[in-house]
């Protein structure tokens, strides 16, 4: 077995010991449920309601203005989403942090070193380690989805839509991939551990809740409480119109969302479930051909993670760790 | 008494020399100081795309519903605080905290410390002031920013300033039971990172779970400060889900509250007024509670283990 499997090895067995693996899954099943929970009774809400006006219009003698709400299945894992940028970062930067906490705190770098086991077999031991982690996480939290959709949503997925999931679940992997690589880069590159997790969860807070709500809040529509264009009795097409004179804001709000690699994520898996209604019954590769930025500037901020871990663990000085 | 001050001083010397702390310190003061600009500029632009809208109706023969932001009130480009407090500053807070807690643990001294005539109560009082002490700066610097920042944009009068004041004191209650959380924590996890596993999952909780349960939010739609719209509770199982989880929905209560502080919690149509002073009630009993399991956890554990 090469080195690189056996330190991935021992990488997983330490997770699954700690608190953490449990902690942390359960949360994110329980969130997933909860999400789906709540999603389907909005839903039902909308078509009682939609099911009432209707009432009173045939008695009026009138036909209804709006199409009876659809239900699009993947819609309902919107909330999924956001927990797993939410949460799924915060977990990539616990686990990125501890795999370097493990080996500064019982100074075993060193010793590995002295084996015939290269830097680079340590870094993809430690990543493969994670991403096998973080894979079965995310495969628990698609089976719950799945199920939740089916027995409490009444829904079950066609095979486009499970291609779908398999997609978000794919794009999860890979972002909450950079935060761990990015907490792991902050954790050898400082000599204090807790400086290095509180660092991290500052860039977290920037990138993943900050901007993305700066962008959010400077949204016209969202000023009032059901839109500014729906209190106005504008339609979309209207509201899009109006919103074409105030090009130079809207290029700068967008400017700010997509400094967030969040928003990236968010975007790819946001079309991929159809939550944009443009995006619902396109085919995958349409929508993976009008999302390429989005996915590629997630697979950058991986990459340049992995990159500037192994630029860091190939410094010397880092065998003066005490 | 003068154990008490001394762990305290010691406290508040410490976290003002540790980089964490100013780091974080220094967002939470950029973004109070971004967030007057910010919300100038919404309101702003608004009030032009108001403007464009009703043009376009009046050509085509319609007659435009008043603007929605007509009464604005001075301190509303200051809502984005709201959101700030409750993640940056919560964040702030449990950092603060958790390193309170674990300041001792780390360099080995609580059994140094305890050999001396120094007693659990001494060493949670110090701690408390300390703690509360630097985070009622950090409110202050904000509010002085936020005071600052909005004069240039908007013309204040005193009575904004009592509001703005009033709303930067109420958030400090908000967040001492975030710290109360933290340092609890820090005290009675043996694990370093669940120790702040734990006060983080309780901000999640508060933040987006509860607000979904009560008001069907997207965890993502928590972060807005305008207040959701009520009428999807129309729904029994939801508005008994309502009914059942609100009262717990700390971050809720605190949105509700500081929006009657700054008054700007009437914009839009349906816009929830719930009762100012239960709010206000149930962020203080939030606190206490959160008082409580500081003394809990100091009282339970082993000053001998570390």
């Amino acid at each position: 077995m090469s080195n690189s499997l056996v330190i991935a090895r021992k990488e997983f067995k330490d997770i699954l010991h700690s608190g953490i693996f449990l902690t942390v899954l359960l949360l994110l099943l329980a969130l997933t449920v909860t999400s789906v929970i709540v999603s389907s009774f909005v839903f039902k809400s909308q078509v009682d309601s939609y099911q009432s006006s209707l009432q009173i219009l045939k008695e009026l003698g009138k036909q209804p203005g709006s199409p009876q709400p659809e239900l699009f299945p993947l819609n309902l894992l919107r909330g999924v989403v956001d927990y797993l940028e939410i949460v799924g970062a915060i977990l990539g930067i616990l686990l990125g942090n501890l795999t370097i906490a493990r080996e500064k705190n019982t100074q075993t770098l060193k010793l590995i070193l002295t084996r015939p086991v290269s830097r680079k077999d340590l870094l993809f031991g430690k990543m493969m380690g994670n991403a096998v982690f973080i894979g079965i996480v995310l495969v628990f939290v698609g089976l719950f989805a799945l199920l939740s959709l089916v027995f409490v949503a009444g829904v079950a997925l066609t095979l486009t839509e499970a291609v779908k999931l398999v997609l978000v679940i794919a794009i999860s992997w890979i972002y909450i991939m950079a935060f761990i690589s990015l907490a792991a880069f902050l954790s050898l590159s400082m000599r204090s551990l807790s400086n290095a997790l509180v660092v991290a969860f500052t860039i977290w807070l920037v990138f993943v809740l900050i901007l993305p709500q700066i962008g959010d809040t400077m949204d016209p529509d969202n000023q009032v409480p059901r839109g500014f264009f729906n209190s106005i009795h504008f339609n979309k097409e209207q509201g899009k119109q109006v919103l074409t004179k105030f090009g130079s804001y809207e290029n700068a709000r967008n400017f700010i969302e997509e400094l967030s690699v969040t928003k990236h994520y968010e975007r790819t898996a946001f079309a991929l479930l159809g939550i944009k209604p443009e995006f619902n019954g396109l085919p995958v590769p349409d929508i993976l051909g009008q999302k390429w930025f989005d996915i590629l500037v997630v697979i950058l901020f991986f990459s340049a993670g992995i990159l500037t871990n192994y630029s860091v663990l190939n410094k010397k000085d880092i065998l003066v760790w005490d | 008494m003068n154990n008490i001050i001394t762990i305290a001083r010691h406290e508040i010397q410490s976290l003002f020399r540790e980089r964490t702390f100013i780091l974080l310190l220094a967002v939470f003061a950029a973004m109070t100081l971004a967030s007057a600009y910010i919300g100038w500029s919404s309101q702003h632009t608004i009030n032009q795309v108001y403007t464009a809208a009703a043009e376009q109706m009046r050509q085509s023969g319609k007659v435009a519903p008043s603007s929605p932001f007509a009464d604005y009130p001075h301190l509303a480009l200051l809502k984005n605080m709201i959101i700030y407090v409750i993640v940056i500053g919560g964040l702030l807070a449990i950092s603060t905290a958790y390193s309170a807690g674990m300041r001792e643990r780390k360099a080995g001294v609580l059994k140094l410390l305890f050999s001396r005539p120094v007693g659990k109560n001494d060493f949670l009082l110090g701690k408390l002031l300390g703690i509360s002490f630097v985070l009622a700066v950090v409110m202050l610097l904000a509010a002085a920013i936020s005071a600052l920042s909005s004069a240039v944009l908007v013309s204040l009068n005193a009575q904004d300033m009592i509001h703005l004041f009033s709303f930067y004191g109420f958030s400090l209650v908000y967040l001492l039971g975030f710290a109360f959380i933290g340092f609890s924590s820090a005290l009675v996890k043996e694990d370093e990172v669940m120790a702040l596993l734990i006060p983080i999952i309780f901000w999640i909780s508060i933040t987006f779970v509860l607000p979904q349960l009560t008001s069907a939010l997207y965890p993502t739609g928590s972060l807005n400060p305008t207040l959701p719209q009520t009428d999807i509770l129309q729904s029994p199982i939801l508005q008994t889900m309502h009914d059942a989880v609100y009262p717990f929905s700390i971050s809720q209560h605190y949105k509700e509250a500081a929006a009657t502080i700054l008054n700007i919690n009437a914009i839009g149509p349906d816009a929830q007024v719930h009762s100012g002073i239960l709010n206000v009630v149930t962020t203080f009993c939030w606190m206490l509670l959160c008082l409580t399991a500081s003394f809990i956890a100091v009282y339970s554990f082993d000053k001998s283990r570390w």
